[in-house]
């Protein structure tokens, strides 16, 4: 289970061949890629994000999404990179990725992550732009694609 | 001669501290802050700690669930008390009143005159009790809570004399007697 | 007892409070009638050393005690 919270900016690609040198045997990779957009949901420019952290909490509901992931699929591998504090447009804020023998596993594997990470994981992000900043919450379709999941 | 008396016991209150804004700017992130920080500094405890917008029900009803808390001995407010279109502090809260505090008013305007001349008129700080509860609303600016603060601070500290609030805290009033 | 605040509530608050306890025992649901406002609003979760708990939960001197606006990862 490889889980971090980094501060700075990190190299999805990195993370990626980090991700697949370390495996033994897997036919399947699925990984996704979450970028800090220039603008809104409503197409204002967003000059910043601020994803605040709870220091031991976050990394401990990271850690969690992973384990829960790797008991729910029969993946052999799930990586998790979860920036924090300040971020531009255009970097990555999230990197999640699984590894399986065959690709039906990774998929489902990687969508899970993504769909978990969006409503529990202990962060809070703010957008900042020319009009003032704004807390961000769950959407409605961050949480039925939550409950797709639930059993 | 009136003033402090070392000789006399402190006896610490517990206060909350309200920070009424719409706006979340330097001002009214520090004034509450500095009010909770002079108030521990002093000796009592900070027992609340809120935050709302320039609404008159979220301040009526933050107001009044502190002041119908036991736990709490006085309410100290900041912000809201000018004659800008969203000030509503006043409107809030003098109507919760049971009793109205108008020395304060007085005192404070005498003291800020010194800080800032003719202006002070433009600020409504007011105070009252609310049940057995008092409370004390500043301005949100620095300034003006530090001049608050330093008019409150004696009236509060049970050792002052001739006489303190605090002998008229309902849990301590029986030391005064 | 020091009172951890996140995300919008840590802008309105500071991220740290230094609150007496109401008493000690007392419940989250009592604790959060002392830090009113948007504190108070249900979408709030309060988290006792690092984990969620239900309001009934009882607060010790000895907690951290956290309340944070709902998660928005990703």
């Amino acid at each position: 289970m490889q889980v971090r919270l980094v501060q700075g900016p990190f190299r999805p690609d990195e993370e990626l061949a980090s991700f697949i040198a370390g495996l033994e045997g897997d036919g399947a990779v699925v990984s996704f890629i979450g970028l800090a957009r220039p603008a809104d949901a409503e197409g204002h420019e967003v000059t910043g994000l601020l994803l605040d952290s709870y220091a031991g909490m976050t990394e401990a509901s990271l850690d969690g999404i992973a384990r829960d992931a790797l008991a729910r699929f029969p993946v052999s591998a799930v990586r998790i990179v979860h920036r924090c504090g300040a971020i531009l447009p255009g970097e990555a804020i999230v990197f999640a990725a699984a590894a399986a023998p065959h690709r039906r596993a990774a998929f489902e594997a990687a969508d899970y992550l993504m769909d978990r990470l969006k409503t529990d994981a202990a962060l809070w992000k703010r957008e900042d732009g020319a009009g003032g900043s704004k807390w961000i919450e769950p959407t409605a379709a961050d949480r039925s694609d939550r409950e797709r999941w639930s059993a | 001669m009136a003033g402090i008396d070392e000789s006399l016991d402190f006896h610490p209150l517990r206060i909350a501290v309200l920070t009424i804004s719409d706006t979340r700017d330097e001002e009214s992130d520090t004034s509450g802050a500095l009010l909770a920080e002079r108030l521990q500094a002093a000796g009592h405890e900070l027992a609340g700690r809120a935050f709302v917008a320039d609404e008159i029900e979220a301040i009526a009803n933050q107001v009044q669930a502190w002041a119908d808390d036991p736990g709490i001995d006085l309410i100290l407010t900041t912000g809201g008390t000018g004659f800008a279109p969203r000030d509503v502090t006043p409107e809030a809260i003098r109507p919760l009143f049971r009793r109205e505090m108008d020395g304060f008013s007085v005192a404070f305007h005498q003291a800020s005159l010194g800080t800032v001349g003719v202006s002070t008129m433009q600020s409504r700080a007011l105070a009252g009790q609310i049940g057995d509860t008092f409370v004390f609303c500043l301005p949100g600016s620095n300034g003006a809570c530090r001049d608050g603060w330093s008019l409150i601070e004696p009236l509060i500290d049970s050792r002052h004399r001739p006489c303190s609030l605090a002998g008229e805290v309902p849990r301590l009033r029986h030391l005064f007697a | 007892m020091k009172i951890l605040f996140f995300g919008r509530l840590a802008e309105s608050l500071g991220r740290e409070v230094e609150l007496a306890l109401p008493e000690p025992g007392c419940t989250v649901a009592e604790l959060r009638l002392r830090l009113g406002g948007a504190v108070a609003s249900p979408a709030v979760r309060a988290c006792i050393d690092r984990a969620m708990v239900p309001e009934t939960t009882r607060v010790l001197p000895h907690h951290e005690v956290a309340f944070v606006p709902p998660l928005s990862g990703g």
